[in-house]
C-alpha cells in the first residue's frame, strides 16, 4: 500500500515536471506521434495488401500450366489438356486465351482476357472493360473500342459495359473479350492457348499434381496458387521495406535528437536531480520518476500516432505512401484497404517505438542520479 | 548523538585536481543542542555537514548516528535514514523552480509514502507557522529572500526530522532576517531537535541560543567552544 | 493537486479510447470489406483471373503467373519495375481522376 502511494507521488511529480516544460514536451510528443504514425501506417498498409491479395486470389486457379520454350513463356498446345484432365485430383481444367495489349496513345498495358461466348454478359463483337480502361485508353469513341490486330488491321468492338468500380483491384486494366475475337486480334491459332488452368480441390494434392504435370509434360511449367501468393507477399514486404528505408531518415534524425538531448542533461535538470536526492529520493526513485515522464510522453504519442495511422491508411487510402506501396502505373487502381492487423501488431509497434525512447530517456538520468547530491547541486553554481 | 572518528574526505582522489577537504575529524554532536561550525570558506564545513547528513561517504573514518554505524550501510538504507532523520536548509535554498511553494515543501514526503491529503495538511501547517501560508500556491521565483528562506525551513521540517542541518543560512539575508532565523532555530531546539549550522556569520555563532561552536580551518578542527565560554577561550 | 489526478484519469481514458476505437472499428471495417473481397474472389474465379491490377507497366510483376519466380526481381533485385523511380514519383492527378467517359473528337 505504501509502495503504491510512493509510486503515485512519483507520478504526480512527473506530471508537474512535464507541465513545467510544456513546449518542449509537447513537441517531443508530436514528433514521436509522427514517427509512430509513419511506422504504423506502413505496417497496416503492407499487412492489408498481403491479406487482400491472399483473399482475392482465393478464387484464382489452383494451378496454371505454362509452356516454356528456351526459358521463355510460349503458347501451349490445347491438346495437353487431355493429359492434365486425366490426372488424379484434377477436378476441372480449361485452356485460357489472354494477353497484353500495349496502347501507345496512353502508354499503358492492358490485359485482354478471352472468355467462352456466348456469355450472359457478352456476345461476339463486344467487350466489357474495367474503369481504368475507360479513364485512359486512347482508342475509345462512340461507345466502341478500337484495337490494332497483329495483322495490322483495326478491329472495332462494342463497349457492352464496365466492371463495377469497386472491383478495380482486379479489373481496372481488364478488357473481357470473346475468345474468338481475341484469337483473331492476336492471331492465335485454334490449337494453341496462352495457358491451361486446373482446379485441384485438395490443397495437399496440389504439389503432387504439379509434379506429375511437370513429369508428363517436360516443356511446361506448372505454377501453383501458393507461389503466386508468396510472390505478392514478397512484393509487399519489399515495398514496405522500401518505405521504411525512405522514412529512416526521419527515424534516424529523431533518434539522434532524442539521444543528444538525453545524454547531456542541462544544468537545471542536473541541479533538480541533486536537490531531489538531497531531500531523500534515492536513485531508483529518481530514475523511476523520469521513466514515468518519458512514458507519459511516448504513450501519448503512441496512442495518437496509431489513431492517425489508422485514419490515414483505412479512411484516406494511405495517400502519403500510395505510390511507394502500390507502385506506379498509368492504369492506377483505386481500392479500399482491409484492416488486417491485430493487438499483437500494435504490441510490436509499441515495443519498437516506446522501448528505445524509454531507454534513451533513462540512461542519462540514471547517470546523473548516481552522482552525489552535493556535486549535482553545485552544477548550477 | 552523532559521533565522528578519524573522518577524512578527499575529492577527485588520484587525479590531478585532488582536494583534501577533511583531514581526520573527531567530533561529537550532542542531542537537542545547537552546534555551529565556524570557519572561512574552504575550511570543510559544508563537506562535514554533508557527511553527517548522510549525503556522501567519507573516504576513511567512521560515523555513528545514535550508536548505529552509518559508514558501512548501503545507499538505500542511508537514504532512508536521511529522509527520516535529517532536514536540510541549503546555502542557496535550492528550491525547485517552476513549481509552487506548497509542492516544494511537500517534496521530502513524496517518497516516504505519506498520503497526499496528509502531505498538504502538514505543509500548510508549516507554512502557517512561518506566516507564509498565503504564498502556498505562488511560484518560488516570485518570493523574496526572507520568504524563500522560510519556505526552505518549512521544507526541511516536512518529515519531522530529529536533526536540522543548515549550511550558511544567513548568507543572503540582512541582519533582521538573520536574527529571525536564529530565533526559529532556538524554537526548534526547544522542541527537542538537534541543530547543526555551518556559518562564518557572527550573528549566527554569536547568538545566545548556540550551545557549542566548532572552529575549523583547512579541513581540521582548531578548537571547540561550549556555550558557557562562547565569547572566547578554548575547550 | 486533485486536478492532477483527474487529468491523469482523463489522459488514460483518452489513450484507451483511441486505441480501442482503432481495434473496434477495424474489426467492423474488416467484416464489411471482406464481403467486398469475397465478391472479387468470385469474379476472379469466374474469369480465371490470377493477378492483381498493380504496377501494370512492370511486365514481370503484372501477372506474376506469367513469369518465373524470380522475374519479379529480375532486372535488378531492388527494382520491381524498369524504373525504380516509379516508387517515388506520384501518379499525376489527370490519370487518377480523368472523367469516366472520354469522348474522342
Amino acid at each position: 500500500m505504501r509502495w503504491i502511494r510512493v509510486q503515485l507521488a512519483l507520478l504526480d511529480f512527473a506530471l508537474s515536471s512535464l507541465v513545467r516544460r510544456k513546449g518542449r514536451n509537447l513537441s517531443l510528443a508530436a514528433v514521436f506521434c509522427l514517427l509512430v504514425m509513419c511506422f504504423a501506417s506502413v505496417v497496416f498498409a503492407v499487412k492489408s495488401l498481403q491479406r487482400e491479395a491472399a483473399s482475392l486470389l482465393e478464387g484464382a486457379p489452383d494451378i496454371v500450366v505454362q509452356r516454356v520454350v528456351g526459358g521463355r513463356h510460349d503458347l501451349i498446345p490445347v491438346q495437353y489438356l487431355g493429359l492434365i484432365k486425366s490426372l488424379k485430383g484434377v477436378q476441372e481444367s480449361t485452356p485460357r486465351v489472354w494477353g497484353y495489349y500495349y496502347d501507345p496513345g496512353s502508354g499503358a498495358n492492358y490485359t485482354l482476357m478471352g472468355t467462352r461466348c456466348p456469355d450472359p454478359s457478352l456476345e461476339e463483337g463486344s467487350v466489357l472493360v474495367g474503369s481504368g480502361v475507360l479513364r485512359t485508353f486512347s482508342g475509345l469513341e462512340h461507345g466502341r473500342i478500337i484495337l490494332r490486330s497483329a495483322k495490322g488491321s483495326f478491329v472495332s468492338l462494342k463497349l457492352k459495359g464496365t466492371f463495377p468500380s469497386d472491383s478495380e483491384l482486379l479489373s481496372s486494366d481488364l478488357v473481357l473479350i470473346c475468345e474468338k475475337d481475341l484469337r483473331e486480334l492476336f492471331d492465335i491459332p485454334d490449337h494453341l492457348a496462352t495457358d491451361i488452368i486446373a482446379r485441384v480441390a485438395n490443397p495437399a494434392e496440389r504439389r503432387k499434381v504439379a509434379e506429375k504435370i511437370y513429369e508428363a509434360l517436360p516443356d511446361t511449367r506448372p505454377i501453383q496458387k501458393e507461389e503466386i501468393l508468396r510472390t505478392y507477399e514478397a512484393i509487399f514486404e519489399w515495398r514496405g521495406g522500401l518505405t521504411i528505408v525512405v522514412l529512416s531518415a526521419l527515424i534516424l534524425s529523431f533518434l539522434i535528437l532524442a539521444w543528444d538531448k538525453a545524454v547531456s542533461l542541462g544544468p537545471e535538470e542536473t541541479q533538480e536531480i541533486g536537490v531531489l536526492k538531497a531531500l531523500g529520493w534515492d536513485t531508483s526513485e529518481v530514475v523511476r520518476m523520469k521513466l514515468m515522464e518519458g512514458l507519459l510522453i511516448s504513450i501519448t504519442g503512441f496512442a495518437v500516432g496509431i489513431f492517425l495511422a489508422y485514419l490515414h491508411v483505412f479512411l484516406l487510402s494511405a495517400f502519403l505512401f500510395e505510390p511507394l506501396l502500390k507502385g506506379w502505373s498509368v492504369v492506377y487502381p483505386r481500392f479500399p484497404l482491409i484492416p488486417a492487423f491485430g493487438v499483437h501488431d500494435l504490441l510490436v509497434i509499441f515495443l519498437l517505438t516506446v522501448g528505445p525512447y524509454s531507454l534513451a530517456t533513462i540512461v542519462p538520468h540514471w547517470r546523473t542520479a548516481t552522482i552525489e547530491p552535493q556535486i549535482a547541486m553545485r552544477a548550477q553554481k | 548523538m552523532i559521533k565522528l572518528a578519524e573522518v577524512r574526505k578527499i575529492f577527485n582522489q588520484g587525479r590531478p585536481n585532488e582536494t583534501v577537504a577533511l583531514r581526520g575529524i573527531n567530533l561529537e554532536i550532542q542531542e537537542a543542542k545547537l552546534t555551529v561550525l565556524k570557519g572561512p570558506s574552504g575550511s570543510g564545513k559544508t563537506t562535514l555537514l554533508s557527511l553527517i547528513g548522510c549525503m556522501t561517504r567519507p573516504t576513511s573514518g567512521r560515523i555513528w548516528l545514535c550508536e548505529r554505524e552509518l559508514t558501512s550501510l548501503p545507499e538505500k538504507f542511508l537514504t532512508t535514514i536521511r529522509k527520516e532523520t535529517f532536514g536540510f536548509v541549503f546555502q542557496q535554498f535550492n528550491l525547485i523552480g517552476g513549481i509552487s511553494v506548497l509542492e516544494n515543501v511537500t517534496l521530502p514526503a513524496y517518497t516516504i509514502g505519506m498520503p497526499r491529503k496528509q502531505r498538504r495538511e502538514r505543509a500548510m501547517e508549516l507554512l502557517d507557522r512561518f506566516s507564509i501560508a498565503n504564498k502556498a500556491h505562488v511560484k518560488v521565483e516570485s518570493l523574496s529572500g526572507g520568504e524563500a528562506q522560510r519556505v526552505a525551513i518549512a521544507r526541511a521540517l516536512m518529515n519531522d526530522p530529529k536533526v536540522m542541518i543548515a549550511d550558511e543560512p544567513t548568507a543572503q539575508l540582512d541582519s533582521a532576517l538573520s536574527k529571525e532565523f536564529m530565533a526559529i532555530m532556538a524554537q526548534l531546539k526547544a522542541e527537542g531537535k538537534t541543530i547543526l549550522i555551518a556559518s562564518h556569520d557572527p550573528l549566527v555563532w554569536g547568538s545566545p541560543c548556540v550551545d557549542r561552536v566548532v572552529e575549523m580551518r583547512d579541513g581540521t578542527i582548531l578548537m571547540l567552544w561550549d556555550s558557557a565560554l562562547a565569547s572566547g577561550g578554548g575547550s | 493537486m486533485t486536478n492532477k489526478t483527474s487529468f491523469l484519469i482523463v489522459w488514460a481514458g483518452l489513450c484507451t479510447f483511441l486505441l480501442s476505437s482503432v481495434l473496434i472499428h477495424s474489426s467492423i471495417l474488416r467484416k464489411e470489406r471482406l464481403i467486398y473481397v469475397a465478391e472479387l474472389a468470385a469474379m476472379a474465379r469466374r474469369y480465371g483471373l490470377t493477378d492483381l491490377c498493380l504496377t501494370t507497366e512492370a511486365s514481370h510483376t503484372r501477372n506474376p503467373a506469367l513469369s518465373d519466380l524470380h522475374s519479379a526481381f529480375q532486372t535488378h533485385p531492388s527494382a520491381l519495375e524498369h524504373f525504380p523511380s516509379g516508387s517515388i514519383i506520384v501518379v499525376p492527378p489527370r490519370i487518377k481522376e480523368a472523367p469516366l467517359l472520354k469522348k474522342k473528337d
